[in-house]
């Protein structure tokens, strides 16, 4: 997978964890939920920009 | 508790310091040594998002409706995922494009529209200002809460927004060309992210873990107080689902549309690699900055603080709790965040309002005496006039509101720009008259769902008439527009002011065409098309350039931008190179369109040879189709060539296996072409023949012949006793030249002698019958009379006399035997093969008589009208047989008598010899095979049908006619021409 | 055998000198001679006068000698016919005897041959070829 795709998949996933199903789904601990996954979201897309960095600097 | 004076003076300290360190960061640029120019940096100058909105207000916002706030921060972290291809995309044409505002994005999109662009600084400027205003509010009532008095708050105010004002001048507007980017500011900014991100730790660190037990405790406690609403959201709670959605895609589009990010994103970014990083730095930022917010909230309402006063608990926990030192870094902390917004937003407009508003009127006064410090000071002005303004919105109208609700409407005020740059970023069609309908229809709704409101409620407008009517309408509510109830303020608007503008925007592109220079723009923005791909603009010399730009940054500025360009790219000023001036130029428009909008600039340089979209592709489809036409033309040329050499080696073929010789010369009677037939005739090879001189190789052949330039047919003799007809026609190339073509007719003109004998004996046969009974005859008369006279004893007179009288008979007839002999014998005899001078009416005289032996002569009247002809070349043995064997011929066609007529006339350059009988005739439909060989009309053995055929041949080598005219039942005339040549 | 025992002879025979020499030998013998120059100048005295032997040319203006041999044996069937010619082949020959003619001789001819040929004609004897 590469990038133009990635982001916007992860862009929809995040999208909707952050929203509306998944809200009530985690209602009860709503703060938890939302700073986990927000420092989710961000690792994952930490860990995606140093591949495609690495990759680019192989293939350069 | 700090007296004011004393807080002026940290105040004046620190933002001393933010000089020094804007100062240092362009030192360091100056030399090279960039400390600006990296990912970290470029992450922190995005920070400047966090306004006192997120110091202050977030921390209210928590109190009051819980977890809404974390909205603001988690839109933008959506967003960082798709700036991989979304911001990439911006910096990267707004680079190419020499794009410095966000209404110079729009503008410049759409065909460089001056409205367009003007209309987007329009609503920035309305949208904005009284966030920023909010700004220096915050400043201004931190200022008093840590003072603890009001004095000297308004002077403060005043001060540090004229302060706030400077440092964008010195940092942000020294020179006109704002293209460049201004290392010192950015940096400045970085360093107050640092700031307002480690006092808002030390805070909530101290909240946290110094007056609870940590964030376990907080929640505890808070859920289980009055507030325990507010760990939830939706359902019985202040925020619905609806409002989180809104409030997440609001920030979504604040992160990128407002001025000050899009200047710290785009217009400062000086790598596009950069991005990258920023995409998880930045929202990490977030992230630890949010941290705290609810543990400060809670932890201030749980400490008794009131939900109205939340948006200042950051300040006033740790002040309640004695920390002064603390409370001095907060406050230093939300200064900084205040000042950061203020300095680059102004900045941000005031380009805007500079190179969109202003500048389009007064451009054309370029020819004024000192036009360029008149624009650079004009900026400097707005720059000023922009954070004036701000103050004056924050000391007349910022009673009524919080931080929040009016950095949410701006919010909603730049999510107009969305559907205008996202949709024109990747729908080609988009146009300027969608873009224009979107925008103002999005503002008209936002204008009348928020702004409005707000201006009501603070009593600017007056709630009376016809508008009193409107706002109370069902229909027109600016809370429920057309009936829609139930949303919160933020969805309703969100939804009607989107709704619009796209319907407008897409509706309008569709229904309507792009114009001028739409299409090309389109093409650049949304295919990312380097401007240097589309053809030629005018080409200025260095001199003009230098002068153009000298109208507007002033001549020094110009020479050293021009100088500074050339030698860093080793330009040569007598010797520039097409290209480098277009470089140059492309400088030059680049350094004008930072300080006065790309529009402007682009029309200064009078760009007239652009071609539109639909110029360039009928000229590429021209290109295209040309070489299309030429690769089929190759195509069609190697196949040509591919036939001519088959045709070549084809007809070289024939030419070498004719059997006949062929050669060519040129005029100078060289051989350049001896094929392999001519090789087998003269035994000489062809390359022995080559380049050689015709005559040389063929003796036997007069070169006068040459020196005609018609076609000519001669026969030869070598002196080795071969014949060879000769054709020779010359080239009609101008080059001249012959083809020959040699035949070796020896054979043929023996089996031609052969025939010609065979011929002549068929005839002779025809005559032996006649001509040995008129032998005979006398014969037999002699040898009677002879043997009479043996028995004659000789004694009488009788006898004697007798004897007289038969010898005088056996003489007669002796003679009479002799000349039949002759003719005979001049017949019979082998013919010879040349032309001599002859009689020509001898030789018939002689051929009538020969006839006359024939028996059948007997019943046949002759009439000859023989003139004298003078001596002719020709064979007479051959003209003797074509005579006799037309006369034999008359003779067979007159079997029961009749008249043969034998003329022979002159006629001016030639002899008519004319035979005429009065035979059964010719029929009409063979009389042109007559002379056909092997034809004959008598019964087989009788006739060998050679006979004419051979007259034919006999008489076209003479160079003579023959010809026949008969009717059927009268007679045949037979008439030879011949041409009187000696 | 006539009455009057005179033998009559017709010469048929274009060639002047030749029928002229003929009729002065056959004279000289003792027989009548009438000479014509025509095959059908023979016919015509035929009608008046008969002859014991007619001798004629093959090569006569008009008629051939073939042809007044045909005639003449059709008038009298055994009537003596003597063929004169120049030709000597088969063919001639063939036509000639087939046609009834008591002999055929070639040209040019000897005297002593001749008159014996007609002598023997008379004298009933058989030909001698």
């Amino acid at each position: 997978m590469n990038s133009k795709e990635f982001w916007p998949f992860l862009f929809f996933i995040g999208t909707l964890l952050f929203n509306w199903p998944f809200l009530v789904i985690f209602g009860l601990s709503l703060p938890e939920y939302l700073f986990g996954v927000w420092g989710i979201f961000i690792i994952v897309t930490g860990i995606f920009i140093h591949k495609t960095g690495r990759q680019r600097n192989n293939r350069v | 508790m700090f007296k004011g004076w004393l807080l002026f003076i940290f105040i004046l300290a620190y933002l001393s310091l933010l000089f020094l360190i804007a100062y240092y960061a362009e030192r360091r640029e100056k030399t090279g040594r960039s400390i600006v120019s990296n990912p970290y940096v470029y992450s922190l100058s995005m920070a400047v998002y966090c306004t006192s909105w997120t110091f202050y207000g977030s921390v209210g916002k928590a109190a009051t409706s819980g977890l809404s706030f974390l909205t603001i921060y988690l839109g933008p972290t959506l967003m960082a995922s798709l700036w991989w291809i979304i911001l990439r995309k911006i910096i990267i044409i707004s680079k190419e494009n020499r794009i410095t505002t966000i209404s110079d994005f729009v503008g410049s999109r759409y065909g460089k529209s001056i409205f367009l662009s003007a209309l987007v600084a329009f609503v920035a400027l309305v949208g904005i200002t009284p966030y920023l205003g909010l700004q220096i509010k915050a400043i201004m009532k931190t200022f008093i809460i840590l003072a603890g008095e009001t004095r000297g708050s308004a002077e403060a105010g005043w001060f540090i927004t004229l302060i706030l004002g400077i440092f964008a001048i010195i940092f942000g507007a020294r020179r006109l060309d704002s293209s460049e980017r201004h290392e010192g500011l950015v940096f400045a900014i970085a360093f107050e992210s640092i700031v307002k991100l480690i006092a808002f730790l030390m805070v909530g660190f101290f909240v946290t873990y110094g007056l609870f037990d940590g964030f376990y405790d907080i929640f505890e406690k808070i859920k289980a107080s009055q507030y325990g609403d507010l760990l939830f959201l939706g359902g019985g709670t202040s925020v619905s689902h609806n409002e989180w959605a809104s409030l997440l895609f609001l920030s979504m589009m604040a992160i990128m549309f407002l001025p000050r990010q899009f200047h710290v994103s785009v217009v400062e970014n000086s790598d596009v690699s950069h991005v990258s990083r920023a995409m998880w730095l930045f929202p990490l930022y977030l992230f630890l900055i949010n941290i705290f917010v609810m543990p400060v909230a809670f932890g201030g309402l749980l400490l008794g603080g009131s939900q109205a006063d939340a948006d200042s608990f950051v300040l006033t926990v740790p002040l309640g709790q004695g920390q002064s030192l603390l409370a001095l870094i907060v406050f230093i902390g939300g200064f900084s965040a205040a000042t950061g917004m203020v300095i680059v937003e102004s900045l941000a407009l005031s380009t805007m309002v500079m190179n969109n508003l202003v500048m389009p009127a007064i451009f054309r006064f370029n020819e004024m005496k000192g036009f360029p410090t008149i624009i650079l000071n004009l900026k400097r002005l707005i720059i000023l006039g922009c954070v004036f303004l701000g103050y004056f919105f924050a000391v007349s109208i910022g009673e009524f509101y919080t931080l929040v609700d009016i950095g949410l409407k701006s919010f909603e005020a730049v999510t107009i720009f969305a559907p205008s740059i996202i949709l024109g970023l990747f729908w080609k069609r988009g146009n300027k008259i969608g873009a224009i309908g979107g925008i103002t229809a999005g503002f008209v709704i936002w204008f009348y769902t928020l702004f409005m409101p707000a201006m009501l409620k603070a009593g600017v407008i007056s709630d009376e008439g016809f508008f009193s009517y409107l706002i109370n309408s069902e229909i027109f509510n600016p809370h429920s527009l057309f009936g829609l109830r139930g949303l919160d303020r933020w969805s309703h608007s969100l939804f009607w002011g989107l709704f619009f503008n796209i319907v407008c925007y897409i509706g309008l592109s569709i229904f309507t065409k792009q114009r001028g220079d739409e299409e090309k723009q389109a093409l650049l923005f949304v295919e990312s098309y380097s401007p240097r791909m589309l053809p030629v603009k005018g080409i200025y010399s260095i001199r003009q350039i230098e002068e153009i730009l000298g109208q507007y940054v002033g001549r020094k500025e110009a020479r050293d931008i021009i100088e500074h360009f050339i030698a860093r790219n080793g330009i040569r000023r007598e010797s520039a190179s097409q290209d480098d001036l277009f470089r140059l130029r492309d400088e030059a428009e680049r350094v004008l369109s930072g300080a006065l909008g790309s529009a402007i600039a682009t029309i200064i340089f009078e760009d007239k040879l652009t071609l539109t979209e639909r110029e360039r592709g009928e000229i590429s489809s021209s290109i295209k189709q040309m070489t299309d036409t030429l690769r089929l033309s190759r195509q069609e040329l190697a196949e040509a060539n591919r036939n001519l050499a088959y045709l070549k080696e084809f007809s070289e073929n024939i030419i070498e296996s004719a059997p006949v010789g062929i050669l060519t010369i040129d005029s100078v009677l060289m051989v350049k072409y001896w094929n392999r037939h001519m090789e087998a005739i003269t035994g000489i090879k062809r390359s022995s023949a080559h380049n050689n001189h015709i005559v040389s190789l063929l003796p036997w052949i007069s070169r006068d012949i040459f020196l005609q330039n018609e076609y000519e047919e001669i026969t030869l003799q070598t002196p080795s006793f071969q014949t060879f007809k000769i054709n020779i026609s010359p080239f009609k190339d101008p080059s001249g030249g012959h083809v020959v073509i040699l035949e070796d007719i020896t054979e043929k003109k023996k089996m031609e002698e052969q025939l010609l004998q065979a011929s002549k004996l068929a005839s002779l046969g025809k005559l032996t019958a006649g001509i040995s009974h008129e032998i005979g005859n006398p014969l037999a008369s002699i040898s009677s009379l002879v043997q009479e006279l043996r028995s004659l004893d000789m004694s009488s007179g009788e006898d004697i006399n007798f004897t007289g009288e038969s010898l005088k008979t056996i003489n007669n007839h002796i003679e009479r035997i002799a000349n039949i002999v002759r003719s005979l014998g001049d017949f019979a005899r082998i013919s010879t093969k040349e032309k001599v001078i002859s009689n020509i009416s001898e030789i018939l005289d002689r051929t009538i008589n020969l006839v006359k032996y024939d028996k059948r002569f007997k019943n046949i009247r002759l009439v000859s009208d023989i003139d004298d002809i003078p001596p002719l070349k020709l064979n007479p043995d051959q003209i003797q047989q074509v005579f006799l064997n037309l006369m034999l011929n008359a003779i067979d066609a007159m079997t029961s008598g009749g008249k043969l007529t034998v003329s022979m006339k002159r006629r001016n350059e030639s002899v008519e010899i004319d035979f005429t009988d009065s035979g059964t005739g010719i029929d009409d439909a063979i009389l042109d095979r007559i002379f056909d060989p092997f034809f004959t009309t008598k019964p087989p053995g009788r006739g060998t049908g050679l006979g004419l055929s051979i007259c034919y041949g006999i008489i076209r080598e003479h160079n003579g006619t023959i010809g026949v005219k008969s009717k059927k039942g009268e007679g045949t005339t037979f008439t030879i021409t011949l041409p009187v040549i000696t | 055998m006539r009455p009057d025992m005179t033998e009559r002879l017709l010469i048929v025979e274009d060639e002047d000198t030749l029928c002229e020499s003929l009729k002065r030998v056959f004279m000289r013998e003792g027989y009548e001679v009438d000479i014509a120059s025509s095959a059908e100048d023979a016919l015509s005295m035929l009608e008046d006068k008969s002859y014991d032997v007619i001798i004629t040319d093959i090569m006569l203006p008009g008629m051939n000698g073939i042809e007044l041999l045909k005639k003449c044996r059709v008038l009298n069937p055994g009537q003596l016919v003597l063929i004169m010619t120049a030709y000597d082949n088969l063919w001639t020959a063939d036509e000639a005897i087939g046609a009834g003619a008591y002999e055929y001789i070639t040209k040019p001819l000897s005297h002593d041959d001749i008159k014996r040929i007609v002598r023997n004609a008379l004298d009933g004897k058989a030909p001698e070829r």
